[in-house]
Formats: C-alpha cells, structure tokens, sequence
C-alpha cells in the first residue's frame, strides 16, 4: 500500500491525537514502511532512518492540529516530502552529494555502465542528482502534479518538467544496454521491468 | 515507442520497485525519545550539529589557524579567463573537499549580522547554482575546459563563504 492510501480507524486516530502511546505505535505500524521507501528513494543512504524518526516525530506533534479531511497517510506523506526536501537543500548536504557526485564521475564515470550492460533502476535512480531524483519520485510514483512539486521545492513547475524530461532520458540511457558491436545492435533493448 | 511511451515505461517499472523495511528498532528509538520529551530534543538528522556546537570554540580557532594554507592554495588557482592546465578537475574538486571540511567543521551561526547572513546566502545560491550548472552536464559532452571553469569557480566561491562563515564563527566565540 502507498503511504498516501493509509489510514486509520477513527477511533485509534483520536487516540493517537490525545497522545497514546499505543495508538502512536499503531500510526508507527501502519506508515513505518511506506514512509520509509519514500525516503529512501529520495534521500538513499544512512540519513534515511534518522529522517524517518524526525517525520514521525514532526507528526506526532501535528497530530492535534490534522483535520481528518485527507487520509492519515496523505497528510504524514507531506510531512515526509518536506523533510526530504529540507534535507536535501540543506547547504552542506547539497555540497556533499554533489560533490560524491563529482568524485564518482571523475573516478568512475567511464566505467559505471560499461557497453552492453544496463544499471538497475534502483542504481540508476540513485545516481540522478538529488533534486532530480525527489522530482522523478514525487511524479512518477506518488503521483504529485508538476505543480503541486513546485510548490513542495519552491520551484516552478517548468523546472519540475524539465528536471522529469532530462531524467526519464537519463535513466533510460543507463538502463538499456548500449550496443555493443553488430550483434548487440539487432538485439532487442532489455525491458526496465527486468532490468532489477 | 513515442516521448510519452517512454516517460510511462520508467513511470511503471519505478513503481514496481518494492517496499523496503524500515529499520528494526525503529519504534523503540522513536519511543525512547518521545520518553525523554521530544520537544528538547533535537532533530536526529542534526546530531552532527551539536557535535559540531561542542566544537565550537576549538574549531573556529583551528579555521584560522589553516586559513593561511589555504589561501595559498586558492591564491595559487588561475584566473578564470587563462587556459586550465589538463586533469585540473581531480585537483580543483580535492581542493573544494578541503574548503567543504573546513567549512562543515565550523560552528553554526546563532546569530549573525543581517549584512552577513545575506552575503553568505547569496555566497550559497551562487554556489548551488554552479553545482546545478555541474550537475546538469553530467551527462553532456560539456569540454573538460568548461567543467574546470566551473569547478573553478565553486572553489572561488567556497572561498569566500569560509571567510565570512569563519569571521561570523570568531566573532561569537569570542
């Protein structure tokens, strides 16, 4: 189930907004995973179980104020977005990603997707620049409108479809194997949903 | 298979990548900090900033104390317009690595002087603008001549923002 579908019970809602530690630990239960692949295929790496904490306990505190007109889901994914975002535009942590980003091209660039091999779509997600990939995931998978991205990262929806263009060509690019001589020329490209 | 074709194809297959599991003591620890009252607690996404806090004083100190070397080393960069030697890249993104450390080793500024918050935000934009510009050549035939310029400039950059967050951090240890 998607973080945005879920939900719960009325009863357990009130409690958990009064503070019950077993109603929070049912929130826990019920958002924990979704929650967290949201995160990690935005932000991948070790940041990612801390973030995890900071939105649930972000939500535990904004609990009071959730007015129940969206699910619970839908309203904890925002959270979960916003401390992505934040994370990622922090100064420092934009410096360091770019500049592992840099390390990495200039090391290993030429060697990353070797002719006649594709990436898998989990590597090649987490090779596309931060930013790119929060977009990438937000549209493709949680179904955000350009615009409502736009409004998530302070940016114009046209960077949202220009940041989605270039990284669909991106990822396409390193998923399909690159000819390699005559024979791989005829073959067919390697489908993305077998290339995990 | 169109433009639209192509953008559904990885729209699907990221979709079918699978749920990942959260960490297994995920709860105990969310629970341990609600125990300790999470309103006094920080972001655990910040703990590397209350170490850094800790540091404060000794690190500000140590930023000056490096400060010459470094400025030979940003000094000794060629001006823009001339000609960068071959393979400058490694050297010029080594030296941004030095300029990242001194500068994430620096305390976090509790309050600053508007004039100084506003030259080290512009500092910042500017920055993220030429990592933009980096990034977004990543996978064009861009001449190593233009990566290095730009690479140059985020050094230059980088530069000036330790001066003013390395000035900002004395003047509060102080």
């Amino acid at each position: 189930m998607r973080l945005h579908e879920v939900d719960l019970s009325p009863t357990t809602l009130a409690l958990a907004k009064s503070g019950d530690g077993a109603a929070l630990a049912a929130f826990y239960a019920a958002c924990a995973a979704p929650a967290y692949t949201v995160i990690r295929r935005i932000v991948p790496g070790p940041a990612a179980d801390d973030l995890l904490q900071d939105a649930f306990l972000d939500a535990f505190r904004g609990l009071p104020r959730f007015r129940g007109d969206v699910p619970l889901g839908a309203w904890f994914r925002s959270i979960v977005v916003r401390r992505c975002y934040m994370h990622l535009r922090s100064p420092w942590q934009r410096s360091r990603d770019w500049l592992g980003d840099l390390l990495e091209r200039l090391d290993a660039a030429p060697a990353a997707a070797p002719a006649g091999l594709a990436l898998d779509l989990e590597r090649a997600l987490e090779r596309l620049p931060p930013l790119t990939r929060l977009v990438v995931w937000l549209h493709d998978v949680e179904g955000y409108t350009h615009e409502e991205i736009a409004a998530a990262t302070a940016r114009t929806p046209s960077f949202s479809k220009s940041q989605l263009a270039r990284a669909h060509a991106r990822l396409r690019a390193w998923l399909e194997p690159e000819p390699r001589g005559a024979c791989a020329a005829a073959a067919p490209a390697m489908p993305l949903e077998e290339s995990r | 298979m169109n433009h639209d074709d192509d953008q559904e194809t990885v729209a699907r297959a990221l979709r079918a990548l699978p749920e990942l599991a959260p960490p297994a003591d995920g709860w105990a620890r969310l629970a341990r900090r609600l125990e300790r009252g999470a309103a006094g607690a920080r972001p655990a996404s910040a703990r590397p900033a209350v170490a850094l806090a800790i540091a404060a004083a000794t690190l500000a100190i140590a930023a000056l104390a490096l400060w010459p070397a470094l400025e030979r080393g940003t000094r000794a960069t060629p001006a823009p317009a001339a000609a960068p030697a071959a393979d400058e890249a490694p050297e010029l993104a080594a030296r941004s690595a030095g300029l990242e450390r001194l500068l994430g080793a620096l305390p976090p500024a509790r309050a600053t002087r508007a004039s100084t918050a506003q030259t080290a935000a512009l500092l910042e934009d500017r920055i993220a603008l030429v990592d933009e510009r980096l990034s977004s050549t990543a996978d064009e035939s861009l001449p190593p001549a233009a990566t290095e310029a730009l690479l140059r400039e985020r050094v230059a950059l980088l530069d000036s923002l330790v001066r003013v967050r390395a000035a900002e951090s004395v003047g509060q240890t102080l």
